[in-house]
């Protein structure tokens, strides 16, 4: 069976079948046997030539969060994520322009007004989380089109604090 | 001795009182906020009581909520931790009036030594030396750039009831002075719920030693020697380590003596921590005393074989000190990591959610004081410090070995944490060298924090990844939405049969 994940924002593929007790498994041009057995829910242990691997796994709602040896990852169900991994560059364009908090805090203070311009690396907003302030900055040159949020307002990382509009100079 | 304590704090500092309090005979009582119901805090203690809504401001830091809690379970006295209203002389003047006991120093002192200015005047008479900058705190952004052009750039900005980072800032030009006012004025309003802040110079290439004192209610005052917490991140310490590379026998008891006067001079009992600046010349600078149990108090009790909240408890109960200072030793080497919720690939920007699954370190000479679990949820409302990983060691290289195979056998997954960054820090030449400044961190990682990462390893992830895909038998359904069942088709991730043409089989 393949399987497609993706990791990093890249897309990678890894074949396994069942074979007796054992695995094939396939990735890129590479075939080998692995020895893979399910410990506890969270616990795989595999086997491959003589070498161990202790792995710790979770599922979350779109991937798995994994460990090996001190490296963690977090692996995405790739049927989730195929528009980000291709047109990047169009989305992120129109990202740049929806100003989001990078985590849930509290608004402590809006920097800008409606119709103000901006210029890269202006502070727009700054957010509270955790006792910590983060100042969220504009990306890019343009100007603040609609503002969502207003200081004091409870925020998450989805919904936009404002919405700015480019400006071409 | 008491028979009941409050609790008033949350996280792994609870978990580690309540530990203290039961291996003492003493019945706990834990207090939560409506986030925190679930918390492992109040699973430890004997009883708990919900003392409002999540917001600190309604919970742990509402004064009157927490001494109800405390008279209606007719708790003796109340330890508060760090942070929340550790040094807030409002609340142990509270306690003192209703008859609660407030373990920590004496409401006076504790007023003293938190008013940044008054304390550094008061020590300063004594001898003490002090890094120079502003005796009072000043009305107006005017003022203030006066103060800042008499002192001179580069300066620091730091909240007179602050501690542990909030509210500092350092300000390199005269053009960045009032918006560095301004943030360092609205973080100290947050933090503290006072907004007032003062100008000093900022001494470059420091190191920070603190020395513990536990000090009774008779006058005798010991040093359980120093700590070294250098490294720093936005002026938060992330790293301790017990005997500090920096310090030799002679420099050592120099400033412990020091610290032991500080003690004296300010009135202070119980617990604390004298902080000092040293810098490249071995000249030491009073910075403050941190009226409370200290986060980092584990490497301490690990060099010196001492209980630091046993005794917190002992002296609070009005016993007498029995240790003697010529009795004190150093053992070993201890360091202390910090494990917080947060994203060291993304600015280190605070990570929150449930906590899927942990796998704790564990081996000779590993400590860890932690408040989570599998499961937990980390609110975003409080600090992210989830648990402290503590190792022990004959001496500094070993100790320096031992945090990082117990850092990569320190597993959480569910959120992000720092646990890869700690492991790149104690790794590195520069750490293992000894060569540990507060400015550690920008030096080291001037260009942000990228992972190393082995392609082997992820090869391998990815393989067990597959692998529980296709065999659920084993999938506890943790961590799922909790409305709407996923199919299988959903959950598998994207898959084809029988396509031999193009993995080759």
């Amino acid at each position: 069976m393949e399987h497609e994940f993706v990791v990093d924002n890249k897309l990678l593929k890894i074949f396994l079948e069942k074979k007796g007790e054992q695995y094939v498994v396939g990735v890129d041009d590479d075939q080998y046997t692995a020895d893979i057995k399910n410990l506890s829910p969270h616990i795989v242990s595999l086997k491959i030539e003589d070498k161990v691997y202790r792995v710790f796994i979770a599922r979350s709602d779109d991937g798995f969060f994994v460990q090996c040896r001190g490296d963690q990852y977090f692996i995405k169900d790739s049927d989730q994520d195929e528009s980000e991994v291709q047109g990047g560059e169009e989305r992120s364009r129109e990202d740049m322009l929806k100003i989001k908090s990078t985590m849930p805090g509290k608004v402590i203070k809006i920097e800008v007004s409606e119709k103000q311009e901006v210029r890269v690396g202006q502070t727009l907003a700054i957010v509270e989380a955790m006792k910590m302030e983060n100042e969220i900055k504009s990306s890019l040159q343009g100007v603040v089109k609609k503002i969502f949020a207003s200081e004091g307002d409870l925020v998450d990382s989805d919904n936009p604090i404002m919405e700015l509009e480019e400006k071409k100079c | 001795m008491f028979e009941k304590i409050l609790i008033a704090n949350r996280g792994e500092i609870a978990v580690r009182i309540i530990r203290a309090c039961q291996e003492m005979g003493i019945s706990t009582v834990a207090v939560y906020s409506e986030a925190d119901r679930k918390s492992l805090h109040v699973q430890f203690a004997d009883e708990a009581v919900c003392i409002g809504p999540a917001q600190a401001v309604d919970s742990y830091l509402d004064i009157d909520n927490i001494i109800h809690a405390a008279k209606e379970k007719k708790a003796q006295a109340i330890h508060p931790g760090y942070g929340f209203l550790a040094e807030n002389p409002s609340f142990s003047l509270r306690c003192e009036k209703e008859g609660i006991v407030f373990i920590g120093p004496n409401s006076r002192a504790m007023d003293l030594v938190g008013d940044k200015v008054r304390s550094r005047q008061t020590v300063e008479k004594a001898g003490v030396p002090i890094i120079p900058g502003m005796k009072c705190v000043l009305k107006n952004i005017s003022e203030y750039e006066k103060e800042a052009d008499k002192i001179g750039y580069p300066l620091m900005i730091k909240a007179s009831a602050g501690g542990g980072g909030k509210g500092m800032r350092i300000v390199h030009s005269h053009e960045r002075l009032k918006a560095g006012l301004e943030a360092g004025m609205r973080e100290a309003k947050s933090a503290f719920g006072d907004e007032s802040v003062y100008l000093e110079k900022c001494i470059q290439e420091p190191r920070h030693v603190e020395f513990q004192i536990l000090a009774d209610n008779y006058g005798n005052i010991v040093h359980l020697f120093e700590r070294e917490c250098s490294i720093q991140r936005r002026h938060q310490k992330i790293i301790e380590e017990s005997p500090s590379q920096a310090l030799d026998e002679g420099l050592r008891d120099q400033m412990g003596e020091v610290a032991k006067r500080v003690i004296q001079v300010t009135g202070y009992n119980n617990a604390g921590t004298v902080e000092f600046l040293l810098d490249k010349d071995r000249n030491f600078y009073f910075l403050e005393v941190n009226a409370r149990l200290q986060v980092e108090h584990p490497v301490t009790e690990l060099v010196t074989g001492l209980d630091i909240v046993q005794h917190q408890i002992l002296i609070a109960a009005g016993k007498k000190l029995k240790i003697k200072q010529s009795s004190l030793h150093q053992k070993g080497h201890s360091i202390e990591c910090r494990i917080y919720a947060e994203d060291p690939e993304n600015n280190f920007l605070p990570s929150s959610g449930k906590i899927l699954f942990i796998n704790e370190p564990a081996g000779p000479g590993i400590r860890l004081d932690s408040g989570i679990y599998s499961g937990c949820e980390v609110p975003i409302y409080y600090d992210p410090i989830l648990s402290k990983l503590v190792v022990w060691a004959e001496n500094r290289e070993m100790a320096c070995q031992r945090m990082v195979q117990a850092l990569e056998h320190y597993v959480i997954l569910g959120v992000k944490t720092s646990i890869s960054f700690l492991k790149e820090v104690i790794s590195s030449p520069m750490f293992r060298r000894g060569d540990t400044t507060t400015d550690f961190i920008e030096k080291q990682f001037k260009d942000g924090f990228a992972l190393r990462k082995d392609d082997k390893k992820r090869e391998i992830c990815l393989l067990a990844a597959a692998f529980l895909g296709q065999n659920r038998t084993y999938d506890s359904g943790i961590g799922k939405k909790e409305h709407g069942e996923r199919s299988p088709w959903q959950t598998l991730g994207k898959w084809r049969l029988g396509r031999s043409e193009e993995s080759g089989t």
